[in-house]
């Protein structure tokens, strides 16, 4: 009973009606709106999802048990055992040493691993396991950490300026500095322009510890994860005295940012102002100063017949039409920064290296595998029998071949 | 009234090719409740399928033709793979079963057909105003269709086919030529191939962000993320369309490996060296020719393929959905949103209305002001030939349509717009959630531009 319910859960048939159903499920989803949000839930949120997904990685785990097992526990030599390999023969063994002479022609199949008085067996390629193992694991790591990072990850969002202090999650974070590299003359060419920045940092500050976080690999920080996961710049603004900061979304320029004003000022969108515009034949480009950028404005009071007034300025600027007086002061930028508490999350990395070191081994199959060759010796006769786990069909030849040898030498020796 | 005749000959005899490979196969050939099986199968598709698309109010109560669709490449690609199935598993199962299998297998090689092909003659009914007339001819040519099988019977049984299948060679044929052959083609345009890429594509997409989620590196436009670059290279087009080859060549490179890596048969009880030489050489004939279908399913694979390569290139274009007439009306009415998605995505939508034996083929996008674009697939001047139809109308290049005769960019925000190289406009009015075009209107507009002088190279 343990045995079958064990084969059960260690066959690939199981492992193959598994996804099988996982893809069925995914497939069943594409019927309707959303899909993958929907697939998502249903893997990790429901009973019969969470079932199969967690089926698998038992499976796999099974799996990888009766292989580990398979290879290293040590077979029972009998004549059974020797017919159901992949080629054997008979032959007869007059002499005593006719087995020590059998482990001396086949070497190349490997080195003795078990010699007894009657039987010996060859063996290669024992721990050749190991790649399909680790690889296993790594993907059963890889999913237990992705069941359990949906359900244990909290996650939170705050913006933050140069020199401000907020706090997520029960932590008080401040912003020491922002460094961003900005470049002074980025030219944007046509209606693309490929805008990447890759030096941006920030320095918080978390109670004691100072740590630098960037968009990058998230840092570590308390028992927490921080990462910069957006940029802009953050502007002092004075409408007709009273402060009011904008935080504009202005990046990568072109974009646009609209901003609420006070009363029946209406809106007021902002971009980024290019300091040259260079024509050449069709192609249109523009030239920022993201450093210190100029803003385009464009002012929509209210009312329908009002007409859109249009500004350009620079920060520490003044701006006045009319009743409305704008005082820009002198901009910085404010990085988003993703915190997130996580207990999975080295797991997940864990995994998914362990996934590609495993995936990279597996290439090492092609020459590395498992072969064997057995030997029984029953009264006068003996009995031979061969196996290889991969390129079977050569393994059959070469043990023909040996075969043929092995028995025109035992000929010769008997006539002689 | 000629399609009527000749769109089920054509299926029918698609299906009489597959079904002459399964009946006069081992051990159907030979064995006649088997190769009953199999016929009783066809037979029931016919009686079961033809009326489900034929009867209107059947029709709608069930699933649409994409759903059909669906199905039908579900049961495709389980006939495919059931060959791994059999090559991994030798299994003896019971006659009865074996009998079933065979009525299964006879019902599914025609049922999706016949269902869409009741549903097509019901169509060609409608617009010719004459039903039984297309019945009747739609019945002839499906009869006619399947008689090569009863004319050529006893010659086909000689034919030694178990030389060059096995039982997962011919489960993969028959898969494989279901790939090709399947559906009827005037109403679904795509093979399995485009939609299997299309949503692998979606499916990487979607699992690269939520694992690049998981591990806090998501992806965002101006700051540079770690393995950003792979991520998108992992969830692209590429990586889509290599999924979807491993798919499809799966089985046929299971068979071929199978096949050699069965070494040559011992000859331990044949002395004579000339008589071993001549029973591996035997041996080695009847391999060949096992791997002939193999290799004939390669090439059918490959020129399946090139339709998923065609479909990866930057043009967007949807195959058209079929409209009609709303209720007793006599205008068309298409929906703003529908199950293929939401017109406020700003993607090219197409839909085909028949007019007689004629398709018109109407486009509709949302422009980048929020307002409807509607015209025709065709402009003023491009003529291209008949036999030419992948340069006929256009495709969607981000906020461009492209002619897809001339490579003309067109932007979307002109469309309504006549002359030149716009879509010629269809008069529309919108209502609630609806275009709705009359069908006067769209008949004489079309009519009219069919009796154009345009100019172009007409190739």
């Amino acid at each position: 009973m343990k045995r079958n319910l064990f084969s059960i859960l260690a066959s690939w048939w199981l492992f193959a009606a598994l996804v099988l159903s996982l893809c069925a499920a995914s497939l069943a989803f594409t019927f309707n709106g959303d899909p993958s949000t929907r697939l998502i839930h249903f893997l990790f949120h429901s009973r019969t999802g969470a079932a199969l997904y967690l089926g698998i990685c038992v499976n796999l785990l099974f799996v990888n048990i009766r292989i580990i097992s398979a290879r290293l526990r040590k077979k029972e030599i009998r004549l059974e055992t020797i017919k159901a390999m992949d080629a054997w023969m008979e032959a007869p063994a007059m002499d005593a040493d006719v087995l020590e002479s059998v482990a001396r022609r086949v070497k190349r199949f490997g080195p003795v691993r078990r010699r007894t008085p009657d039987t010996v067996q060859i063996e290669r390629g024992i721990f050749s396991f190991i790649p399909g193992a680790i690889f296993r694991t790594a993907v059963v790591l890889l999913l237990l950490a992705l069941f359990a990072s949906v359900h244990l990850r909290k996650t939170g969002e705050i913006t933050l300026r140069a020199g401000e202090t907020g706090t997520l999650l029960d932590a008080n974070i401040t912003v020491n500095a922002i460094d961003a590299g900005m470049p002074e003359d980025f030219l944007s060419v046509g209606d693309n322009a490929s805008f990447l920045l890759d030096h941006v940092s920030a320095t918080l500050r978390l109670s004691e510890t100072v740590s630098q976080i960037t968009p990058g690999f998230p840092v570590k920080i308390n028992g927490r994860y921080y990462r910069i996961v957006h940029l802009g710049y953050a502007q002092p603004l004075t409408v007709n005295g009273t402060a009011q900061p904008a935080s504009l979304d202005l990046l990568p320029p072109g974009r646009t940012h609209i901003v609420a004003l006070p009363s029946h000022f209406g809106l007021m969108t902002v971009s980024l102002a290019p300091e040259r515009i260079i024509d050449k034949g069709l192609l249109k480009g523009k030239q920022y100063n993201l450093a210190r950028p100029l803003y385009s404005l464009v002012f929509q009071p209210e009312g329908k017949q009002a007409a859109a007034d249009k500004a350009v300025i620079k920060p520490g600027d003044k701006f006045i039409r009319g009743p409305l007086s704008l005082s820009f002061g002198l901009n910085f930028l404010f990085v988003k920064i993703q915190v997130v508490e996580d207990p999975a999350l080295p797991f997940i990395y864990a995994g998914l290296v362990m996934s590609l070191a495993g995936a990279a081994l597996m290439f090492s199959r092609f020459f590395w595998y498992h072969t064997e060759l057995t030997a029984l010796r029953m009264g006068n006769r003996m009995y031979i029998g061969a196996s290889e786990e991969f390129f079977k069909k050569w393994g059959i030849e070469k043990f023909y071949r040996m075969r043929e040898a092995f028995l025109s030498e035992e000929q010769r020796v008997q006539g002689e | 009234m000629a399609d009527a005749f000749f769109i089920p000959l054509r299926e029918a005899f698609q299906s009489a090719l597959l079904l002459a490979l399964a009946l006069f196969f081992p051990p159907a050939n030979g064995n006649r409740t088997y190769s009953r099986g199999l016929v009783y199968g066809i037979l029931a598709a016919l009686l079961i399928g033809f009326p489900i698309g034929f009867v209107p109010a059947v029709n709608k109560s069930l699933f649409t033709n994409e759903t059909w669709t669906f199905w039908r490449h579900i049961v495709e690609s389980i006939l495919f793979y059931s060959s791994i199935v059999f090559l991994i598993r030798s299994v003896k199962p019971a006659p009865l079963r074996i009998t079933t299998g065979y009525f299964l297998l006879g019902f599914f090689l025609f049922f999706f057909e016949a269902r869409a092909l009741g549903f097509l003659i019901h169509d060609l009914g409608a617009m010719q105003e004459n039903t039984p007339k297309t019945l009747f001819l739609a019945l002839i040519g499906t009869i006619l269709g399947f008689s090569p099988i009863l004319v050529l019977r006893s010659y086909l049984r000689k034919v030694p086919l178990e030389k060059a299948l096995i039982l997962p060679s011919l489960l993969m044929t028959l898969g494989a030529l279901q790939f090709a052959f399947g559906g009827v083609a005037e109403l679904e345009r795509e093979n399995i191939m485009v939609p299997l890429q299309r949503g692998l594509l979606a499916l990487l997409g979607e699992g690269m962000k939520f694992l690049q989620s998981a591990l806090m590196l998501t992806e965002h436009p101006f700051l540079k993320a770690p393995g950003a670059d792979l991520a998108q290279y992992l969830s692209g087009d590429r990586m889509a369309l290599a999924m979807t080859v491993v798919f499809i060549m799966t089985p046929p490179l299971f068979i071929l490996i199978h096949l050699f890596a069965r070494p040559d048969p011992l000859m331990d009880d044949v002395w004579i060296a000339a008589q071993r030489r001549q029973k591996v050489a035997f041996f080695r004939n009847e391999l060949l020719y096992q791997t002939l279908p193999v290799l004939t399913v390669f090439m059918v694979l490959v020129v399946l393929l090139h339709a998923v390569n065609v479909s990866m290139n930057p043009l967007y274009e949807p195959a058209p959905a079929p409209i009609r007439e709303a209720g007793q009306t006599l205008v068309l009415k298409i929906p703003l949103s529908d199950k293929s998605g939401d017109l406020s995505d700003k993607k090219l939508r197409k839909y085909i209305y028949y007019y007689g034996n004629k398709q018109i083929i109407i486009i509709a996008i949302l422009k980048t002001d929020n307002t409807v674009g509607v015209a025709l697939d065709e402009c003023e001047i491009c003529r291209p030939a008949d036999w030419n139809i992948d340069a006929k109308g256009y495709a969607q290049k981000g906020e461009h349509l492209i002619c897809k005769y001339c490579m003309t960019p067109v932007a979307a925000s002109t469309i309504n717009n006549p002359g030149g190289c716009n879509p010629i406009p269809i008069p529309f009015k919108m209502e609630e959630d609806s275009i709705v075009i009359t069908l006067s209107d769209l008949t004489r507009l079309y009519d009219k531009v069919q009796s154009l002088d345009k100019k172009g190279t007409h190739l």
